[in-house]
């Protein structure tokens, strides 16, 4: 069972007791019926399962992007006020993501959020600085379901030889929902 | 004899005690702390009234180092630091509280300062600091060691409460606890051994008032699952712990982490050699397009700071393969068997259940401290006028835009 101590806390109600969530399961849908996209060149894609929505995870080194379909029976997003409302959505220590730019995808303008996420920490006893990146992302609605897109580069230092936020851009640009 | 018990405690109460004026205090707190014995030696003073006032947590601290040695390597600057920094810890509720159920668990431990191999002090923004291990306790030793970072004689002074709280309450206290469970062979290697010494040292440092700048703290509260992902990566020691459930059933636990330790470790040549690319680019804007040195100064402190960290990741992840390497081994044949066996066994031990009550119950006192505060609100506020990374990216990619030619 996952226990959420600080939200609840953060969103209010501080009095209540830590947050229990229903262990997610793994779904069987794919990804790829329900959307469309093109990888970045030299980029490699990988579909997963986990959290209970289907996934994929592209990556080139360390410059990481996910499309994320959120919403269905075993997600641990009902909708996406859940999800924004939730830890993924959020700076660590529960700060909310701040909004970065619009964009727009598969025909919908969308705001993208921007929210600092720890890739390395040192150990727990150690207080050296806390390795801290910035992940885009966006909520693109799908019916009853929404997509979670996101683009991170998984080091605090960027990579001075590729441009990760170009090819970001230009992975939204590609993205189409399917109707169904 | 039951004086002549009375008699013994006192004078491991004095012989505990520092040198010196300042002393002269506690040796009387010593003698109130006696009475706070039964006859049997079992401690009776509560945390409330070690709260009430100074008094009720002189006696606490006179009847705490009854139990505790003081080691100051000859240095008595040292012992009275390290009595400075234990008393510190008794100004926090949880402080007391633990200090008692120390006292009523009838643990012991041996308190020193000591070199962490690899420990730099460096001046960040102004203020010293240091990057390596604040501390560590050999648990299983007789009596259980618990030392400190030396460098906390130099710097974060603040935080030296905290470790000790962590070491001391966090795993030496833990370590008796779970030999009265008869589960001393396994607790070990569950992961909450880590987690609860983490929150014994957050919420310590919380009530102190200290800063809750740990990374971690804010991980575990938001997500103790993230924690305890994360933290598997860290350190050898970490990489072998195992829920409750992972208790049952080892082998193939070890086995995909040991793969994914390798990928880790192909990182970090990448890693330095981009940081050592920014260091050139920030070279080559400053002296060759005029650019304030000073403006890059925290870029060029955080990364050369990354740089130096590297032989330390390297080490550490191999440390982390070799030791999966060990567990794997572990479970093999008949007597890895019986090794998994019992493992499975005391998975089901009460003390895990009890021991995850009492942590929820800290985490929800913690995270009520940590309303209204952010990650952010809680770091050091930035040095004035200097460029950030967003900043040198975009000058980064003028640059390489503009008819300079250069390339690092």
């Amino acid at each position: 069972m996952k226990k959420l101590f600080i939200l609840p806390l953060l969103l209010l109600t501080a009095a209540a007791p830590a947050g229990k969530e229903k262990a997610a399961v793994k779904t069987t849908e794919k990804l790829a019926d329900f959307a469309s996209y093109a990888a970045p060149e030299g980029w490699t894609a990988v579909e997963k399962v986990g959290q209970g929505d289907p996934q994929a995870r592209l990556e080139k080194g360390l410059h990481v992007i996910t499309v994320r379909l959120a919403g269905g029976a075993g997600s641990r997003y009902k909708s996406p006020a859940g999800f924004q409302g939730g830890f993924e959505a959020r700076s660590l220590g529960g700060k909310p993501a701040e909004k970065a730019r619009t964009a727009i995808v598969s025909g919908a303008r969308v705001m993208v959020y921007r929210r600092n996420v720890p890739v390395a920490l040192p150990p727990p006893d150690e207080s050296g600085p806390a390795s801290m990146t910035t992940e885009e992302f966006c909520v693109l609605p799908a019916g009853k379901r929404f997509f979670i897109l996101s683009y991170s580069y998984g080091d605090t230092t960027p990579d001075p030889a590729y441009d990760g936020e170009k090819a970001w851009g230009e992975f939204l640009k590609t993205f189409r929902a399917k109707k169904r | 004899m039951r004086l002549h018990k009375l008699y013994l405690l006192l004078l491991a109460a004095l012989l505990a005690l520092p040198a010196g004026p300042a002393a002269a205090g506690l040796e009387a707190d010593s003698i109130t702390a006696g009475a706070l014995f039964d006859g049997e030696g079992r401690y009776t003073g509560t945390a409330a009234a070690a709260g009430d006032s100074a008094e009720g947590k002189a006696r606490l601290l006179a009847a705490l180092k009854t139990r505790l040695t003081i080691n100051d390597r000859g240095v008595p600057a040292e012992g009275e630091r390290l009595n400075a920094i234990l008393s510190r810890v008794l100004d926090s509720p949880t402080g007391r509280q633990l200090a008692v159920e120390f006292l009523q668990e009838g643990a012991r431990a041996e308190i020193a300062f000591d070199i962490i191999p690899d420990t730099q002090v460096l001046e960040i923004n102004g203020k010293k600091t240091f990057w390596t291990s604040g501390g560590h306790a050999h648990t299983t030793m007789k009596p259980p060691q618990v030392h400190l970072n030396e460098a906390y004689l130099q710097a974060k002074q603040e935080d030296a409460p905290v470790t000790l709280a962590h070491e001391l309450f966090g795993h030496t206290l833990e370590r008796k606890r779970a030999e009265r469970y008869g589960v001393e062979d396994s607790y070990i290697f569950h992961q909450n051994e880590e987690a609860n010494a983490g929150l014994v040292g957050w919420t310590v440092g919380a009530e102190l008032g200290n800063k809750i700048d740990n990374g971690w703290a804010w991980i575990y509260m938001a997500n103790p699952e993230d924690y305890h992902s994360r933290l598997k990566t860290n350190m050898a020691y970490y990489a072998g712990t195992l829920s409750t459930e992972e208790m049952k059933d080892p082998l193939p636990v070890y086995q995909e982490r040991l793969a994914g330790t390798d990928a880790l470790l192909l990182r970090l040549p990448v890693k330095k050699e981009q940081n050592e690319t920014w260091l050139k680019i920030i070279d080559h804007l400053v002296k060759l397009h005029k650019m304030i040195e000073d403006a890059f100064k925290s870029l060029v402190e955080e990364i050369k700071g990354v740089i130096a960290s590297i032989p330390g990741s390297e080490a550490r992840l191999a440390e982390i393969k070799t030791y999966l390497g060990q567990l794997i081994a572990k479970c093999a044949g008949a007597s890895g068997q019986a090794w998994v066996d019992a493992m499975k066994r005391e998975s089901e031990n009460e003390y895990f259940r009890e021991r995850e009550r009492v942590m929820d119950e800290r985490a929800r006192a913690l995270g009520t401290m940590m309303l209204g505060k952010t990650w952010d609100s809680e770091q050091p506020p930035p040095r004035a006028g200097q460029v950030t990374w967003p900043q040198l990216k975009q000058l980064w990619k003028d640059e390489q835009a503009s008819n300079c030619g250069w390339k690092p």
